[in-house]
C-alpha cells in the first residue's frame, strides 16, 4: 500500500507547480488551468488526510467533493470572464489587464 | 464467447468508434461513416446473440454481471450489464434503427464540413443508448441517460451557424433537464431508504420497503421520463429539436432517445407497480397523446407533425404502461421505433428532393419520388394502426390493455375514458398523418423534385419491410412472442371487435382525410389544409372556455363595487342632503369654531410671535461666533488628512501594478504570513 505522506508530497508538489505556473503564465486561461490544478492538489491532500487519520465520516472525502464542486463552478464563471474580456480587448494576456493599475 | 463479454461489448463497439472518430476523423473524412456503421454491426450482431439467448431464458435474465466502480463508506456502486427479456428486445430494436439511419447518413450528410464529428456524436449516442437499456445499476442507467442528453443538445445544435438550431439544442437541454432534477431526487430517495441502486434488487424493492416512499421516488423518476420522453407539460422541446438534421430526429427523437423514458418506467416496472404511481403515469400519457394529436392537426411542417406525433405514441405507451399494460407497452415502443424512424427518414428524403419543410409547397411528389412516396405509404399506414402492419398490432394491445386493465394497478373505471380518449387519439392520427401524406404526394406538382440517392432509399426499404411485418412478433392468440419473453406465463386475450373497432376507427381517419383532400383539391381555395373537424374539435375544446371567459366579464368586478359600496354611501349622503343639515351645523359648529378662533389668534400675535424673535436674535449672535471657529480649526484640519492622505496614496499606488502576477504574489506572502501570525496566536 502506498503510504499516506506519498499522497501528501505530491499534493504539495503539484500545489507548488501550479503555484509558479500560476505567477509566471501569461495567458489567463492557462492561469485559470494553473487555478484548477492547485484545487485538485489540495481536493488530493484532502482525500490523503481522511484516509490516513481512518476517517470513518468521510470527511476528507466530502471535502475533495467540494473542491470539485467549486472547481466547476469556478472555472464556468472563470471561462465566461476570460470570453468577455477577449471580446473587449481582443487579448487573454495577463499583461495587458492592467485597468487596476494606480 | 461468454455472453457477459457479448453484452458487454454492444456499447462498447459504438464507444470505441467514437474515440477512433475523435481522435483520427480529419483524416478518415468521409470514410469515418463506415467506421462508425462497421462498429454497430457489430453491436447488432452481439444484440442478435443475447435475443436468442433470451429467448431460450424463460424469463430468467441473460446476464447479471457487475464489477465495483467505487466504494464510498458503506456503499458499495456496482456497474455492469444486466439483460433480460425486457433489455434483449429493446437492444435489439435500437442496433436495427441505428444501423439503417446510420447508412442514411452517410447519404444525408454527404459534403457537410463536420461528416465526421457528426458520426463520432451519432457513435457516442449509440453507445450510451446501449449502455442504458443494459444497465444493471440505476445509477449507471442516469449516466448514460445524461450522456444521451449531451448527444441530443450536440446534435440538435449540429448546424450550430443557425440560430434556430442554437436556441433549440439549449432548449431541449434545459428542458429535459427540470425532468431530470427529479430522476435525481428519486435515486437519492431510493438509495437512501431502499440502500442499494441495483436494478435487480430495486425491482424487489416493495417486499421491504414502505409503499409512500416507494410512491414518492417513482412519481420522482416518472418527472425524469416526462421530460426524456416529451411527455406532457415538457414536451416543448421536442418539436424545436426537428431543427437538427434529420436522421437525428429519425435516430434520437422518434424510436430510441425519447423511448428511454417508456424504457425508464417499464425497467422499473415491478417498483410502479406496487407503488400505486401508475395512475399518474397513466394521466400524463394519455394527456400527452390526446394533446400531441391536437397539435399536430394544426401543425404545417412535415418534421413537427411527425414531433408531435411521436409525443401522441409515447404517452400511448405511458398510458398503457399506467394500466398495466406492460407487454402492450413494450411492444408498441419496439413497433413504433420502426415506423416512426421510417417516417423520418422517408421525411428527411422529401425534404433533400424538394428543399422545403412546408407540406402547403409540396404535392404530386409521387411522381418524382416513387420509392419514398411508397415507404411514406407504408409507415403512415403503421401510425395510423390500419392492418396487417405493425402498429395495428401494438396500438390494438395498448387499447386491449385499456378497455381491461390489469386488476391490480388500475379498474375499468379508469380504463374505459382512457380507451375512448385513445381511440378518439387514433383516428385523429390517421386523420392528420393522410392529411400530410396526401398533401405531399398527390395533387398537381408544385416544385421540382428529384429522388434521393441510394444510400438514403436502401435504409429506407429495409425498415418499411420491418414495418410490415413487425407485428407479427406478438400477434394476440396465435403467437405472443415477446408476451412470453417479457412476462412468461401469462396469457393475453385477443378481443377480435376491439380489432374491427380501432381498424375502422383509423380508416375512419384516414376516409376524412380523403374527403378533405378531394375538396381542397376541387376547390384549390383552402390551401391551409384547415378542414372541418377541426373546427368540431374546436367547438368541442375551445367553445366552453370562451363561455367562461364570457361569464367572468359578464361578472363584472366593477358591477360589483358599485353596487355593495358606492350605491350605499351615495344614497347615504343624499338622504342627509334632504335633512337639510346644513342650518344645524352652522348654528352650532361654525359660530362656535370662530369665535375659539379669534380668542387664539390673539394669543398668537402678542405671546408666541415675541417668545420666536428673541430666540431668533440670539440665534444669529451665536453663529456668527460659530463661523469663525469652522472657518479656522475644522477647515484646517480636513485639509490636513485630505492632503495627508493624498500624499499616502500617491506613495502607496505604486504596489498597485495593475498585473495578475503580483497580486496573487502579494496574495500568498500575506497568506504565509497570516499563517505563522495563527500558528503563534494558537501556541
Amino acid at each position: 500500500m502506498v503510504p499516506p505522506i506519498a499522497f501528501l508530497i505530491l499534493g504539495a508538489v503539484v500545489f507548488l507547480l501550479a503555484m509558479i505556473g500560476f505567477l509566471t503564465r501569461r495567458s489567463l486561461v492557462q492561469a485559470l488551468m494553473c487555478l484548477e490544478l492547485m484545487t485538485s492538489a489540495v481536493a488530493l491532500t484532502f482525500l490523503a488526510l481522511g484516509r490516513a487519520l481512518g476517517d470513518r465520516s468521510m470527511t476528507g472525502m466530502v471535502f475533495a467533493t467540494f473542491c470539485m464542486v467549486i472547481s466547476a463552478a469556478e472555472i464556468g464563471m472563470g471561462l465566461a470572464l476570460v470570453l468577455l474580456y477577449f471580446r473587449k480587448h481582443g487579448s487573454t494576456s495577463t499583461d495587458d489587464l492592467d485597468l487596476m493599475k494606480g | 464467447m461468454p455472453v457477459a463479454l457479448t453484452a458487454a461489448l454492444v456499447p462498447i463497439l459504438p464507444a470505441a468508434a467514437f474515440v477512433l472518430l475523435v481522435v483520427f476523423g480529419r483524416r478518415l473524412g468521409e470514410r469515418s461513416g463506415w467506421v462508425a456503421i462497421g462498429a454497430l454491426a457489430g453491436s447488432l450482431a452481439c444484440a442478435v446473440v443475447l435475443l436468442v439467448r433470451a429467448l431460450s431464458a424463460e424469463g430468467e435474465p441473460v446476464v447479471h454481471a457487475t464489477f465495483r466502480w467505487a466504494t464510498i463508506g458503506r456503499f458499495g456502486l456496482d456497474f455492469g450489464v444486466y439483460v433480460d427479456g425486457l433489455s434483449a428486445s429493446v437492444l435489439l430494436m435500437v442496433a436495427i434503427v441505428a444501423l439503417m439511419v446510420f447508412v442514411y447518413a452517410t447519404g444525408y450528410m454527404h459534403g457537410d464540413p463536420r461528416y465526421p464529428w457528426f458520426f463520432a456524436v451519432f457513435s457516442l449516442f449509440t453507445c450510451s443508448m446501449f449502455a442504458l437499456v443494459t444497465s444493471a445499476n440505476l445509477l449507471q442507467l442516469m449516466v448514460f441517460w445524461e450522456v444521451m442528453g449531451l448527444c441530443s443538445y450536440l446534435l440538435i445544435g449540429f448546424w450550430f451557424e443557425r440560430e434556430e438550431a442554437r436556441r433549440a439544442s439549449i432548449k431541449a437541454f434545459l428542458t429535459t433537464r427540470v425532468g431530470d432534477m427529479g430522476f435525481l431526487l428519486g435515486v437519492v430517495v431510493l438509495l437512501a431508504r431502499v440502500g442499494t441502486l441495483d436494478i435487480p434488487v430495486l425491482m424487489r424493492a416493495g417486499e421491504t420497503t414502505a409503499r409512500p416512499v416507494l410512491l414518492i421516488a417513482c412519481l420522482l423518476l416518472f418527472c425524469g421520463a416526462v421530460g426524456k420522453s416529451a411527455q406532457f407539460p415538457l414536451h416543448i422541446w421536442l418539436p424545436d429539436a426537428m431543427a437538427g438534421p434529420t436522421p437525428v430526429s429519425g435516430l434520437l427523437h422518434s424510436a430510441t432517445m425519447v423511448a428511454a423514458g417508456v424504457f425508464l418506467v417499464a425497467r422499473m416496472y415491478p417498483v410502479f407497480e406496487v407503488s400505486g404511481a401508475l395512475p399518474f403515469v397513466a394521466g400524463a400519457g394519455i394527456a400527452s397523446a390526446v394533446f400531441g394529436a391536437s397539435l399536430a392537426l394544426t401543425e404545417t411542417d412535415i418534421k413537427r407533425t411527425l414531433a408531435y406525433s411521436t409525443m401522441s405514441q409515447l404517452g400511448y405507451m405511458m398510458a398503457a404502461l399506467g394500466m398495466g399494460g406492460y407487454v402492450a407497452a413494450v411492444f408498441h415502443l419496439i413497433t413504433h421505433g420502426f415506423f416512426k424512424s421510417l417516417l423520418f427518414l422517408s421525411a428527411g428524403s422529401v425534404i433533400h428532393g424538394s428543399e422545403t419543410q412546408d407540406v402547403r409547397e409540396m404535392g404530386g411528389l409521387a411522381k418524382t419520388m416513387k420509392i419514398t412516396s411508397i415507404v411514406y405509404l407504408v409507415g403512415a399506414l403503421a401510425l395510423a394502426g390500419i392492418p396487417p402492419l405493425a402498429g395495428f398490432f401494438s396500438k390494438d394491445a395498448i387499447l386491449v390493455s385499456m378497455w381491461a386493465p390489469d386488476a391490480k394497478v388500475a379498474t375499468q373505471a379508469l380504463g374505459h375514458p382512457l380507451f375512448f380518449a385513445a381511440l378518439a387519439t387514433a383516428m385523429l392520427t390517421a386523420f392528420y398523418m393522410f392529411r400530410q401524406y396526401f398533401m405531399v404526394f398527390t395533387g398537381p406538382e408544385q416544385r421540382h423534385a428529384h429522388e434521393s440517392p441510394r444510400a438514403m432509399l436502401v435504409p429506407m426499404v429495409v425498415l418499411a419491410v420491418l414495418t410490415s411485418v413487425a407485428g407479427a412478433i406478438n400477434l394476440p392468440g396465435l403467437f405472443p412472442k415477446l408476451g412470453e419473453l417479457l412476462v412468461p406465463g401469462e396469457v393475453e386475450n385477443a378481443l377480435w371487435w376491439l380489432m374491427l373497432l380501432s381498424a375502422s376507427a383509423a380508416a375512419t381517419g384516414v376516409y376524412i382525410a380523403w374527403e378533405q383532400n378531394r375538396s381542397r383539391l376541387e376547390g384549390a381555395h383552402d390551401r391551409n389544409g384547415t378542414f372541418g373537424l377541426e373546427r368540431v374539435y374546436g367547438s368541442v375544446f375551445i367553445q366552453p372556455v370562451f363561455a367562461v371567459s364570457d361569464f367572468l366579464r359578464r361578472l363584472n368586478i366593477d358591477d360589483i363595487v358599485q353596487r355593495t359600496v358606492l350605491d350605499p354611501v351615495v344614497a347615504t349622503s343624499d338622504f342627509l342632503r334632504r335633512m337639510d343639515i346644513d342650518v344645524v351645523y352652522m348654528a352650532v359648529f361654525v359660530r362656535l369654531t370662530s369665535a375659539l378662533a379669534e380668542g387664539l389668534s390673539r394669543v398668537d400675535v402678542y405671546v408666541i410671535d415675541g417668545a420666536v424673535n428673541l430666540i431668533g436674535r440670539a440665534g444669529l449672535r451665536i453663529a456668527a461666533a460659530l463661523r469663525l471657529v469652522d472657518i479656522r480649526a475644522i477647515d484646517g484640519g480636513v485639509n490636513a488628512v485630505g492632503g495627508g492622505t493624498a500624499a499616502i496614496g500617491g506613495w502607496l499606488k505604486r504596489l498597485q501594478t495593475g498585473v495578475v502576477a503580483n497580486y496573487a504574489l502579494f496574495m500568498l506572502l500575506f497568506g504565509i504570513i497570516i499563517f505563522y501570525v495563527a500558528k503563534g496566536l494558537a501556541r
